[in-house]
C-alpha cells in the first residue's frame, strides 16, 4: 500500500440550522474542501460519503448521489457508507484504502447529517435502529441506556466515576468555547452537569453528545501527488485500523472495554510503528462522558480503570500531556452522526497546521482519531501526522 | 421459580416512542444460570427502588413472540 495524505478539509458550523437542506450543507462543506485542497473538480475521481440515518430523520436515502449531484462531480463513481455512528470515518477508510492500493489518485470524502429539525423521540428512535432491532429494542433500550449500562458495570468492576465524567463534560465545553465551528459555545459549571435530570441513570443530560446539523468534507490524496499539488502543510495518514464486532451489547464481554478499539487501535499503532506514548493529542468518541474515559483506556493512555484519574489530574485538558477532544468532542463540538469521524479528522488536521486558534496546542506533531459505531459494534482509528 | 441475575441496568427516563408512556422502566443485560447472558426489561420497576448488579430476579418464561418475561416481583 502507498502512503496516503490529506489535502483538504472543509466543514459547516456545529449547530441548530433549520433553514439549511442537506444540500446547502453539502455545498458549503464540500466546496470548502475543494478549495482548501487547490485542486480542480475534474481531478476528483471518486467520492465516499458517510450518513447514519438520512432515511429516517430527512426522508433522504442516497445520500453519496446527492452529495455528487449537489457539488457538480459527474460520473464519477460514489458511494455511500454507513456503520452507525462511526459513518464517516467508515468513508474515509474506504477511501484511504483506494489511493492506498492504487485504484485512485484523488479522492474527496464527507459526512453528513441533518437531526435538529426532528423531535427527540424520533431522533432517538432513528439512533435506536444502531441497535439489534429483535434481541434489545423491544426491551426497551436506548443509546444512552446501552452506555448508561456499560456505566453502571464500570462502576461494579473499577470504581464510580461519575464526578470524574461530569468533569469530562466541563472539559468538553471549555474546548468547544474556543472553537468557532462548535455548537456549544459555553462553559459550563461542574454543578450544573451534576444537577442535571438523568436521561437513563446513571447519564444525565450533559452525560450525553448532542443533536447535531452539519457536514464536513476532506480530499484523500496519495502522498506523492499531494505534495506536488498541495500548498498548505501535507498531513499523512501514518496508521489507519478498523475492526468490527457483534451489534447487540448483551453479546460483548466485557462490557467495559470495547474489543472493536482495542484491534483497529492495534492495527493503526503497527501500521504507524508506534505507540500510544508517540500520541501527541486525540479526539475520541465521546458519544457519552463514560465512553470517553473507557476510550483513553482502550487507545493505551491510560491503565484499564484509571482513565477517570487522568481526568482529575487534567492529564486530557488542553495544557494537559494528552489532550483529549480539544476541538469540545461529540459533547460540544456536536455529533451529526455521519460526519462526526471526519469532524474528528478535521481538528486534527487545523491542530497539525497550526490553524486551531484559541485552542492550538503547544505539541501538535502527531494527532490520533477514534470513531466507534453502535454499542462498540465497529471502529476506526487514525494517525495523523504533519510533513 | 427460576432466577436470572442483574449483570448491568439503567432506569430509562427518555424511552423511544414506543415506551415513552413507560417511563421509568429498567432495563438491562440478566445472565442465566448458564452463564449466558440476554438483555431484558425487568417488570416492577417503582422509582427510587434500590437496584444492584448481581441481584437476583425471576424469569418468567418467554412470550408468545419470543420475549423474554423478567421481573422484580414473581
Amino acid at each position: 500500500m502507498r502512503s496516503v495524505s490529506i489535502i483538504g478539509i472543509g466543514e459547516t458550523k456545529f449547530g441548530k440550522y433549520p433553514e439549511k437542506s442537506l444540500r446547502d450543507l453539502i455545498n458549503e462543506a464540500g466546496e470548502e474542501a475543494i478549495k482548501d485542497a487547490n485542486i480542480e473538480k475534474e481531478r476528483i475521481q471518486a467520492l465516499y460519503l458517510g450518513n447514519f440515518a438520512g432515511q429516517q430523520l430527512a426522508r433522504q436515502g442516497f445520500m453519496s448521489a446527492l452529495a455528487s449531484e449537489t457539488l457538480g462531480l459527474g460520473d464519477i463513481p460514489h458511494v455511500r457508507t454507513e456503520g452507525a455512528c462511526c459513518s464517516g470515518s467508515l468513508a474515509l477508510r474506504m477511501a484511504q484504502m483506494a489511493v492506498g492500493c492504487g485504484a485512485y489518485d484523488v479522492v474527496l470524502v464527507g459526512g453528513v447529517e441533518k437531526m435538529t429539525h426532528q423531535p427527540t423521540g424520533i431522533v432517538t428512535d432513528a439512533i435506536a435502529s444502531a441497535m439489534d432491532s429483535i434481541n434489545e429494542v423491544p426491551y426497551g433500550s436506548t443509546f444512552p441506556g446501552q452506555f448508561a449500562q456499560i456505566a453502571n458495570r464500570y462502576f461494579y468492576e473499577y470504581r464510580n466515576v461519575k464526578k470524574e465524567m461530569a468533569m469530562v463534560a466541563v472539559n468538553a465545553h471549555k474546548n468547544g468555547a474556543l472553537n468557532p465551528d462548535a455548537q456549544m459555545q459555553k462553559e459550563i459549571s461542574l454543578d450544573k452537569v451534576l444537577d442535571a435530570a438523568m436521561i437513563a441513570d446513571p447519564l444525565s443530560l450533559y452525560d450525553c453528545s448532542l443533536v447535531t446539523d452539519g457536514a464536513v468534507f476532506i480530499v484523500v490524496a496519495a502522498t506523492e501527488i499531494a505534495t506536488k499539488i498541495s500548498k498548505k502543510r501535507v498531513i499523512d495518514i501514518i496508521g489507519s485500523g478498523h475492526a468490527g464486532n457483534t451489534i447487540s451489547l448483551f453479546t460483548k464481554d466485557p462490557i467495559t472495554s470495547f474489543t472493536a478499539t482495542k484491534e483497529a487501535a492495534r492495527q493503526a499503532y503497527d501500521m504507524a510503528g508506534l505507540s500510544p506514548k508517540d500520541i501527541d493529542f486525540a479526539e475520541v468518541h465521546d458519544c457519552f462522558t463514560i465512553t470517553q474515559i473507557i476510550n483513553t483506556e482502550d487507545l493505551g493512555f491510560f491503565e484499564a480503570g484509571h482513565g477517570a484519574d487522568a481526568v482529575i489530574d487534567g492529564i486530557i485538558n488542553l495544557e494537559g500531556k494528552k489532550p483529549i477532544n480539544a476541538s469540545g468532542g461529540l459533547k460540544a463540538k456536536g455529533h451529526p452522526i455521519g460526519a462526526t469521524g471526519l469532524s474528528q479528522v478535521y481538528e486534527v488536521v487545523q491542530q497539525l497546521r497550526g490553524d486551531a486558534g484559541m485552542r492550538q496546542l503547544k505539541k501538535a506533531d502527531i494527532g490520533l482519531t477514534h470513531n466507534l459505531g453502535g454499542s462498540a459494534g465497529v471502529c476506526v482509528v487514525n494517525i495523523l501526522e504533519g510533513r | 421459580m427460576e432466577t436470572v441475575k442483574i449483570y448491568t441496568y439503567t432506569i430509562i427516563r427518555v424511552a423511544t416512542e414506543e415506551f415513552s408512556d413507560k417511563v421509568p422502566y429498567c432495563t438491562g443485560i440478566v445472565e442465566f444460570p448458564s452463564g449466558k447472558r440476554e438483555a431484558a426489561l425487568i417488570h416492577g420497576y417503582e422509582d427510587g427502588m434500590n437496584v444492584n448488579i448481581g441481584q437476583e430476579v425471576y424469569f418468567l418464561g418467554q412470550l408468545e413472540n419470543g420475549l423474554l418475561r423478567v421481573s422484580f416481583t414473581k
